[in-house]
């Protein structure tokens, strides 16, 4: 079984605002970006015999979000996480991180036992109405190949993706972990 | 103007908090050292003869060590100061926003060449601190001016995000070779070989990594943390240990310099001999 767990900040997240404040005052987005949101996107695998497990580490736990400062929200089923525009997802080149929580949670809670985490950025902009290529706005703010273009993904560290429609399970599968 | 001391501009992002240990040592090797807020007007911040980038954490690392500062207007300023082959350090977090800004290793189109990425330790991960011994190498480097290649500087490196890296292959082999590399991490044979005399990971064993016509260097240890003898453990192995062991036996002068006090008696050669 597959699943996705979207994590935020219940307080404003600092690090969005920063992010919005140097599109919006230093690379020329004032007007288009209306918005701008951060959460930590983790890539659940797990035999589906322990699956129910998932939601009661959330709850119990610190392990994956910390409920008293970050709301999680489990998405199950073959639909993955539905999109209003495009999101973009950072990760690291050499793999999502997730090795050591894997190990530290299939150590913890035995009854997760076969549980796979993996970890990545999302970044969800919002943009102005009648902004004519979203899509390609959105890629323009990952690519940080300089200073003046892009800011989200260094290239020589990360990898991001950008996608639209819809973040299907197993979206950070592809890769191998890395701590 | 003869007599007056070379002026060397510390700037402060919000979030650094090595800028006044750094100014001490900038005024120890006799240089004149003023701290600058980084939102000053351009032209306050323009025109001095050297420019350090201190330690820290500004903007807290959001989004990625050195990332949001290294979008803020004064790294114009210091970009044209870069390519006058006017002298800029960054140490730690400045190394990370002149990496992020493109001033290291650095060419004309102002492209990000390589990245400081999170360290690679084995059965660890996150900040990891340590003393370190770096060796210099006999790449050009305004802040390796008259020191000799092979010169052992022990100090402390302390970051989460440290581990120089490229995607590019030219790039990384540079890295490597130690073709851009005036700084690397040591160990009793030379150049480190693995965890921890290389508590990161970095290609080629790079601790400072040079830009421009070698005026730029981003260095992810502290120099600043080991300029006074007093700083160094008595512990530390090796020469500078025996010194400040000797040092305490003699109840030294709280002055004496110490390792971290030659790349910036470099700077000021730069800057004097020039």
């Amino acid at each position: 079984m597959r699943a996705l767990c979207i994590v935020e900040l219940k307080t404003p997240d600092p690090a969005a605002a920063s992010a919005f404040g140097a599109f919006t005052r230093r690379l020329g987005l004032e007007g288009t970006l209306l918005r701008l949101d951060r959460a930590d996107l983790f890539d659940l695998q797990v035999d589906d015999s322990q699956a129910r497990h998932l939601q009661p580490l959330l709850a119990h736990t610190t392990l994956i979000a910390n409920p008293n400062k970050e709301d999680a929200r489990l998405i199950e089923g073959p639909d993955g996480m539905p999109l209003d525009g495009p999101v973009i997802l950072v990760r690291d080149r050499e793999g999502p991180a997730g090795e050591a929580l894997t190990a530290r949670i299939r150590r913890d809670h035995a009854e997760l036992g076969t549980l796979v985490v993996r970890r990545a950025v999302l970044w969800t902009p919002t943009f102005a109405a009648g902004v004519s290529d979203p899509e390609a706005l959105a890629r323009s703010m990952a690519d940080g190949r300089t200073r003046t273009s892009g800011l989200l993904a260094n290239p020589h560290a990360d990898v991001f993706e950008v996608l639209t429609g819809r973040i299907p399970p197993g979206v950070l599968s592809g890769a191998s972990v890395a701590g | 103007m003869a007599g007056m001391k070379p002026r060397v501009a510390v700037i402060q992002f919000p979030g650094v908090n090595c800028e006044w240990e750094t100014a001490d040592v900038l005024r120890s090797v006799g240089l004149e050292a003023v701290v600058l807020r980084w939102n000053l007007p351009p032209g306050e911040i323009a025109g001095h003869d050297a420019y350090v980038l201190p330690g820290g954490f500004s903007y807290q690392d959001r989004v990625r060590a050195g990332a949001i500062s290294a979008r803020e207007p004064v790294m114009e300023t210091l970009t044209e100061a870069a390519a006058n082959g006017v002298p800029i350090l960054g140490i730690c977090n400045g190394a990370q926003v002149l990496v992020e800004a493109g001033l290291v290793p650095g060419d004309a189109d102002g492209a990000v060449k390589v990245a400081l990425a999170r360290n690679q330790m084995p059965g660890r991960s996150g900040y990891y601190s340590r003393w370190v011994e770096l060796e210099t190498t006999n790449v050009v480097c305004a802040f390796t001016r008259g020191v000799p290649a092979g010169t052992r500087i022990p100090m402390p490196m302390a970051h989460g995000e440290g581990r120089f890296t490229s995607a590019d292959p030219d790039v990384r082999g540079g890295l490597e070779q130690g073709t851009s590399v005036p700084f690397r991490y040591a160990d009793a044979d030379g150049a480190a070989r693995g965890f921890p005399a290389n508590p990161n990971g970095a290609v080629g064993a790079a601790a400072g990594v040079v830009g421009g016509s070698g005026n730029v260097l981003a260095l992810m240890p502290h120099p600043e943390r080991s300029a006074w003898l007093w700083q160094v453990p008595q512990s530390h192995p090796g020469a500078w240990g025996e010194r400040r062991r000797a040092w305490s036996a003699d109840d030294g002068d709280m002055a004496t310099a110490g390792p971290g006090r030659i790349p910036f008696e470099a700077l000021a050669r730069t800057l004097t001999e020039a």
